[in-house]
């Protein structure tokens, strides 16, 4: 079978490929590691509180309680919306959020610690939006998922031997023959993960200009009417009970959609005579987020927006949340969701490895690029530490770690010796984190999510003393 | 767990086919060894499918084909020591001159290759998938899945042809057909 693109086309393709790398190159090299690491957000979630209290078993009275709690106790508090997240295997903790705090939910429904998670946070606002203002942040961010699959493209016509190449790995040739082969066999077997990342990435920050013209074209200028369709309209409630019945609406619920797990209620126009109650219920054979139930404050089921058995449509777009995370089926995908997206930055790495080792000379640009790269797990363990420890702001500590790194490598020039410090630096704060989270929390950091999360720390800082002792000082 | 167990057999012996069909280690009947290999695949996500539903079903599938496919490269690997050790690069200045005199020619393939191909993948996108005979909330979705691909192809265009006016007249044009269509 001979399929394989022109010479000149494959060559015009590299340029391409080139050009569109280089152009995202820092970019996405951040937004891939910080989704790498996002992936686990969940558990890093619970890390950084492990001693709430976690339970899969709870009574609907116990969430009626902690809701007349917050109506009765902080009334200061309450706002539009009530959100109460329910527990779910991957995070069995309960909490209840309004717009100006949320605090988590004792087994007996009383109002315990406040929810406080500044370094999950840190993670998520890094990969949503590079910790730019949301608004430019989040169409930055968006926009790499669409010259991702610019790069994907690219990448594909520019190489002509994708079969006859696509088992070929030469371990022990010349570093530049290695990184292709790294960057190519990475790249085509990945390349339907690496694609749906892109579609769905662009997804966050993109979709709602694309709606925009959709609702011109589609909608008569009318976006709330695509939002209708696509998200369901808002119920027009009157005379409703100032106090919700949520045991009534789990009950109705059980009926309505047996076999689906609620993973949270939302209440809508809190304190008033049009309130009511959102239910929100995984569909365990769907990878849409939830299948959205309604109920009058009085508990009684009037609809759902039927993303899980309405058109295919709705469906589609409610998916990209879980499609993106991997946070479906069970904790193993999170892990292959994490290799798969170290394998993305390995990509966007040997890339520009690639890139800088064709020029044929070495310049400031080696440098920067070998701060950024080897500076940025150094500078989240830093960031965590100070999070975590210190409860310092990670923000600054890990955009200056970079930068620091970035003027070391300038000022050292010996890109082997700058790795190595580089990736000892790495352990000796991975480590440190590690007995810092230990030393913090103390008999909470011996729950089972606290010891999986540490020893995951120490199991990344041990791969990376296997790594810096294979490497040494050489050049790779 | 019976069918995820074949699904898993099914594509790691595509995956092995595929391997000895394309190092050229199966010199007979090469095509029906890919038709097979491929089927395999086929047959793994199928599996995968009923397993598990079509949504999980071809996630797995195709999380399982990269994972199985690396795995064979690690272990076939070419361990021939060839020559290994890096050539020394020569130490050079940064070129900023160089650099700042390319500006003004790489800011034009920026322009036309991120704002001038996106607004006009979204113009194009929307009239063409608005043209279907669904509903409006399916060509929406459409939409949204799509149109980072058309994109990525405007992209990749534009920093590929050796005469930038020819994808960015285009892009323009497009756009701006796509424009009256919408808003005539």
């Amino acid at each position: 079978m001979k399929l394989s693109v022109s010479p000149a086309l494959s060559k015009r393709s590299l340029k391409s490929h080139s050009w569109l790398g280089l152009l995202v190159s820092v970019l996405m090299f951040l937004v891939c590691f910080s989704g790498t690491v996002a992936v686990f957000s969940q558990e890093i979630q619970r890390w950084e509180q492990p001693f709430v209290y976690e339970s899969l078993d709870y009574q609907a009275s116990t969430i009626q309680t902690a809701y007349e709690t917050l109506l009765n106790e902080h009334p200061e508090q309450l706002s539009e919306h009530i959100i109460i997240r329910l527990p779910t295997p991957d995070l069995p903790r309960t909490s209840i959020t309004t717009d100006h705090q949320s605090w988590f939910v004792n087994e007996d429904g009383s109002l315990g610690a406040i929810k406080s998670q500044p370094f999950t946070d840190f993670i998520a606002t890094l990969h949503e939006a590079l910790h730019l203002p949301e608004t430019y942040g989040l169409v930055l961010v968006s926009l790499m998922g669409a010259l991702l699959s610019a790069l994907i493209i690219s990448g594909v016509m520019a190489h002509r031997r994708i079969f006859k190449d696509a088992f070929s790995f030469r371990s022990k040739t010349n570093p530049q023959a290695r990184e292709v082969d790294l960057h190519n066999r990475l790249s085509v077997w990945g390349l339907p993960f690496h694609l749906m990342i892109a579609l769905t990435g662009a997804y966050f920050g993109l979709a709602s200009y694309l709606t925009g013209f959709y609702s011109d074209a589609l909608y008569e200028s009318d976006p709330m009417a695509l939002f209708a369709d696509l998200y369901g309209s808002i119920p027009q409630m009157t005379d409703q009970p100032l106090v919700l019945d949520i045991p009534r609406a789990m009950e109705q619920l059980e009926e309505v959609s047996p076999g689906t797990q609620p993973i949270f209620i939302t209440v809508e126009e809190v304190g008033t005579e049009s309130q009511y109650m959102l239910i929100g219920s995984q569909h365990m054979d769907k990878l849409i987020y939830s299948e959205q139930y309604r109920f009058d404050a009085a508990g009684n089921y009037m609809d759902k927006v039927g993303y899980a058995d309405g058109e295919p449509g709705q469906g589609a777009v409610f998916s990209v949340y879980r499609l993106h995370f991997g946070h479906f089926g069970s904790e193993f995908v999170k892990v292959l969701y994490g290799l798969l997206g170290l394998a993305l930055t390995v990509i966007c790495v040997s890339g520009i490895n690639l890139w800088l080792q064709k020029r044929g000379k070495r310049d400031a640009l080696n440098n920067i690029w070998l701060g950024i790269v080897w500076g940025s797990p150094a500078a989240l363990a830093l960031a965590g530490i100070a999070q975590i420890g210190l409860q310092v702001s990670a923000i600054p500590v890990f955009w200056l770690g970079i930068l620091a790194a970035m003027a070391y490598a300038q000022w050292r020039n010996a890109h082997a010796q700058v790795r190595s410090q580089l990736i000892g630096l790495t352990i000796l704060a991975l480590v440190s984190l590690v007995l810092i989270h230990l030393f913090r929390f103390g008999a909470s950091a011996l729950e089972p999510i606290s010891i999986l999360v540490n020893s995951s720390l120490l199991g990344v800082a041990l791969l990376l003393i296997w790594y810096w002792q294979k490497t040494g000082a050489t050049d790779v | 767990m019976v069918l995820s167990l074949l699904a898993f057999i099914s594509s790691a012996f595509g995956i092995a086919i595929l391997y000895s069909a394309w190092q050229r280690k199966i010199r007979n009947y090469h095509g029906v060894a890919l038709c097979g290999a491929w089927l395999l695949v086929v047959l793994s996500i199928y599996l995968w499918s009923v397993a598990h539903g079509a949504e999980f079903g071809v996630c797995y599938a195709f999380i399982t084909i990269a994972l199985q496919s690396w795995a064979l490269i690690v272990l076939t690997r070419d361990k021939r020591v060839k020559e290994s050790r890096t050539p020394q690069l020569p130490q050079q200045p940064l070129a900023l001159i160089n650099g700042l005199q390319a500006i003004p020619k790489q800011a034009l393939v920026l322009i036309t290759a991120v704002p001038l191909a996106g607004v006009s993948s979204m113009l194009f996108t929307v009239v063409t998938t608005s043209l279907l005979p669904w509903q409006s909330v399916n060509i929406v979705a459409l939409g949204i899945y799509t149109m980072p691909v058309i994109w990525g192809l405007a992209a990749y265009w534009a920093c590929a042809d050796s005469k930038l006016w020819r994808p960015a007249l285009t892009f323009a044009t497009i756009g701006a057909v796509a424009a009256l269509i919408i808003y005539r």
